[in-house]
C-alpha cells in the first residue's frame, strides 16, 4: 500500500495557504502548508509521493531560489508554481527549471487539482524509477569481482570464446560465471541486462 | 638741504656697496680702480692740453667725476671728487705743485668742488633710477610669470567646471526622464498592487467554493471541512471588499480639480521632460503651438501625465525607424467646435499593428515589456475632464493622437 501523497502549500497570505489545504483535504490528499520556502526547507523529507504548490513571490527568496535549492539539494519535487500576474519572464525560467505547472491567480480549483494529479504522477515515477535503480544496484552488488567483468563484456557484446581470451580462461569457465551472473541478475535473456546495465549507467567497457 | 638729500642718497649705495664687497671684493676694487684711472686720464688730458696752450677748464674732470659715479656708484664717485680736488689744487691751481690754495683761488676751487659734489649726486641718482627700473622690470616679469601661472591655472579650473557642469546636466537630463518614467510606472505599479489584494482573497474564495463542494460530494459528507472553507469564503469575501473600498478611498482624494489650465505651457513642460530621452533616440521635436489658445478646463497633473504618456509612446513608436527621420511633432489649436486641442505626432510604426477598437482597453499593449495601461489611464483621465481622446494615421508614417478639452469657462464678471 501506498503512503498518502502530500502536497506542501508555501504561501505567505495565509487565507490562500488554507483554502488551497481544505481543496486538497476534500479530495482526500495529505496538505501541509508553510508561509515561506525556508520554513518548508527544514521540514523532514515525505515518506511518499509528493509535489509542492509555491508562490512566485517571496520577500528576500524568490519561489524560484526554492526551486534551485531543491534541485541542488537532490530533492526534485515537483512545483506548482502561483503568480499574481502573469510574468512573462518568471513563467519562462520556471518552466525550463522543470515546474508543472504555472497558475495565474485566482485559478480554477480544478485546474490546480489536475495540476496536483500530474505533479503527484511525475514524483510517483521517479520514485519508482529510484526505487527500480536501488534494487538492481542491490543486485550488483552480490556479483564477484570476476563474474563483474563478465557482465562488462556480456553487454559489449562478446561471445564467449573471445571473453575467454580477453580474461585468460577457459571458455567453460566463462560460462559458468555467466550463468551466476544472469541469475544474481534476474535476467533472463541478455537484451534485459542490457537495459538493466543502461539503467544502472554502466558503461559497456571492460573493467579493468 | 642739497647737501643732506646728497648724504642720503650716498648712505644707501654705501651701505649696498658695503655688503657687496663681502661678496665681491674684487668687483668694488676693480670700480674704485676705474674711478682712480678715469681721474688720472682726466689729469693726463689737462697737462697734455695745457701743453698745447689750451685755456686750463675742468670739464673733463666732471665726465671723470661722472663717469666714476655712474661706473662705480656713489663710493668710487666720492672718490674721484677727492682725488680730482687734489689734482686740481696739485697741479693747476696756483700755487702750483703743492697743496696750498692762494686765497683768490679760493672761490673757484670751491665752485669746483661743489659742482663736482652735484655731479655725483646726479650721476648717482640717475644709476639708482636704472636700477630701480632694472628691479622693477624684474619684478614685472616675475608679476606677469605668476599671473601667467595663476591664470593657466584658473583657465584649467574653468574648463573642469565646465566639464563637471557639462556633466552635471545630463545626470539632470537622465533624472528627469527617470522621474518621468517613474511617473508612469507609478501609476501603474499601483494598478498591479490593487489588482494582487484583490487577486489573494479571490483565489482564496475559488479554492475553498471548491473546497466546500467537493466536501459535500463525498460520501458521508465531510461537514467539518466545508464549514471551514465556507468561514474561509466569508473571510475573504470581507477582505476583498476591503481592499475595494480603500481603493475607493484613494481615487476620491485624487479627484482632479478642474481649473483654467494653459495647454501650451503643459506641453512645454512634458517636452521638457522628454527632451533628453528624445535627444538620445535621435528624435527632433517640433512645436507648432496656437498663441490664441484659450484655457481648457482640466487638472495639470493629470494632463500632464496624459501628454506625458502619449510623448513617451511616440519616442517609443520609432525607435525601430531607421528608414526615415524621427519627429515628434505637438500641435495646439482651438478647434472650431470650441474645444482645445493637442496633437501629438510622430513618424513611427503605425497604427498598422494595433487593433482599432481594443488599443484604449486596459492590459491590451503591442510592446513586449508594456502592461497596456497607458492609454486606457490616459483615456479615463480626458473622458473624466470631458474630454475626447482618440489616434489617427500620421498623413504619411506614424499616428498621431488627438486630446480635446473643453475651454475653461469665462470668469464670471
Amino acid at each position: 500500500m501506498e503512503a498518502v501523497p502530500v502536497v506542501y502549500v508555501i504561501d505567505d497570505d495565509a487565507s490562500v495557504r488554507n483554502a488551497l489545504s481544505n481543496l486538497l483535504r476534500s479530495v482526500g490528499m495529505s496538505a501541509e502548508v508553510f508561509a515561506s520556502p525556508q520554513e518548508f526547507l527544514h521540514s523532514p523529507e515525505p515518506e511518499g509521493p509528493a509535489c509542492i504548490v509555491l508562490d512566485v513571490r517571496f520577500p528576500g527568496r524568490s519561489g524560484l531560489d526554492l526551486q534551485r535549492d531543491l534541485a541542488e539539494a537532490g530533492r526534485p519535487l515537483p512545483i506548482i508554481f502561483m503568480t499574481g500576474h502573469g510574468d512573462i519572464p518568471m513563467t519562462v525560467r520556471a518552466m525550463k527549471a522543470g515546474a508543472v505547472e504555472f497558475l495565474t491567480k485566482p485559478f480554477r480549483d480544478q485546474d490546480l487539482l489536475d495540476a496536483v494529479a500530474v505533479a503527484l504522477d511525475k514524483d510517483r515515477a521517479r520514485r519508482t524509477g529510484e526505487k527500480r535503480i536501488d534494487e538492481l544496484r542491490e543486485r550488483l552488488d552480490t556479483l564477484t569481482p570476476r563474474e563483474r567483468e563478465v557482465l562488462h563484456l556480456v553487454i559489449a557484446g562478446r561471445l564467449n570464446k573471445q571473453i575467454a581470451g580477453e580474461l585468460g580462461v577457459s571458455e567453460m569457465t566463462v560460462k559458468i560465471h555467466r550463468r551466476h551472473m544472469m541469475r544474481k541478475m534476474q535476467a533472463s535473456r541478455i537484451v534485459e541486462l542490457v537495459r538493466m546495465a543502461d539503467q544502472l549507467g554502466l558503461s559497456a567497457q571492460t573493467a579493468h | 638741504m642739497a647737501q643732506f638729500d646728497a648724504i642720503s642718497l650716498l648712505r644707501a649705495p654705501l651701505g649696498e656697496r658695503l655688503s657687496s664687497t663681502f661678496v665681491g671684493g674684487r668687483l668694488a676694487a676693480a670700480r674704485y680702480a676705474l674711478a682712480l684711472a678715469f681721474v688720472g686720464a682726466a689729469i693726463a688730458l689737462t697737462l697734455v692740453l695745457q701743453y698745447f696752450h689750451v685755456e686750463h677748464n675742468r670739464f673733463q674732470f666732471y665726465a671723470a667725476i661722472a663717469a666714476a659715479a655712474w661706473v662705480g656708484g656713489a663710493g668710487p664717485g666720492c672718490m674721484a671728487v677727492v682725488l680730482s680736488t687734489l689734482g686740481i689744487e696739485y697741479f693747476f691751481t696756483a700755487p702750483f705743485f703743492n697743496l696750498a690754495v692762494a686765497p683768490h683761488e679760493l672761490p673757484d676751487f670751491l665752485t669746483f668742488i661743489a659742482c663736482a659734489a652735484i655731479s655725483v649726486t646726479v650721476s648717482t641718482r640717475l644709476r639708482r633710477a636704472e636700477h630701480w627700473l632694472m628691479e622693477a622690470r624684474q619684478t614685472l616679469e616675475t608679476t606677469v610669470a605668476q599671473r601667467t601661472a595663476a591664470l593657466t591655472i584658473e583657465i584649467a579650473e574653468r574648463e573642469r567646471a565646465d566639464r563637471a557642469r557639462e556633466e552635471s546636466e545630463t545626470v539632470l537630463a537622465d533624472t528627469q526622464a527617470q522621474l518621468a518614467r517613474v511617473l508612469r510606472m507609478a501609476t501603474i505599479a499601483e494598478c498591479a498592487a490593487v489588482a494582487h489584494e484583490v487577486n489573494q482573497p479571490l483565489t482564496a474564495i475559488l479554492a475553498n467554493a471548491g473546497a466546500c463542494l467537493r466536501s459535500l460530494e463525498r460520501v458521508p459528507p465531510a461537514l467539518d471541512l466545508a464549514r471551514d472553507a465556507v468561514v474561509g469564503i466569508a473571510n475573504d469575501g470581507k477582505r476583498a471588499s476591503a481592499v475595494i473600498s480603500r481603493i475607493g478611498a484613494l481615487l476620491r482624494n485624487r479627484k482632479p480639480s478642474i481649473a483654467p489650465v494653459d495647454l501650451n505651457a503643459i506641453v512645454r513642460e512634458v517636452l521638457a521632460l522628454v527632451q533628453s530621452a528624445a535627444d538620445r533616440d535621435g528624435v527632433v521635436i517640433r512645436t507648432s503651438l496656437s498663441r490664441s489658445l484659450p484655457p481648457a478646463a482640466g487638472d495639470p497633473v493629470y494632463l500632464q501625465q496624459v501628454l506625458l504618456n502619449l510623448v513617451t509612446n511616440a519616442i517609443e513608436a520609432m525607435r525601430e525607424i531607421s528608414d526615415r527621420r524621427r519627429v515628434l511633432t505637438v500641435r495646439s489649436r482651438l478647434t472650431r467646435s470650441g474645444s482645445v486641442l493637442a496633437e501629438v505626432e510622430d513618424t513611427g510604426i503605425g497604427l498598422a499593428a494595433v487593433d482599432p477598437d481594443r488599443m484604449f482597453d486596459s492590459f491590451y499593449t503591442t510592446k513586449p515589456e508594456g502592461l497596456g495601461m497607458g492609454l486606457s489611464i490616459s483615456q479615463s483621465i480626458i473622458t473624466a475632464h470631458g474630454g475626447r481622446l482618440w489616434a489617427t494615421p500620421g498623413r504619411v508614417h506614424g499616428a498621431v493622437f488627438h486630446v480635446a478639452l473643453p475651454v475653461a469657462a469665462a470668469p464670471e464678471v
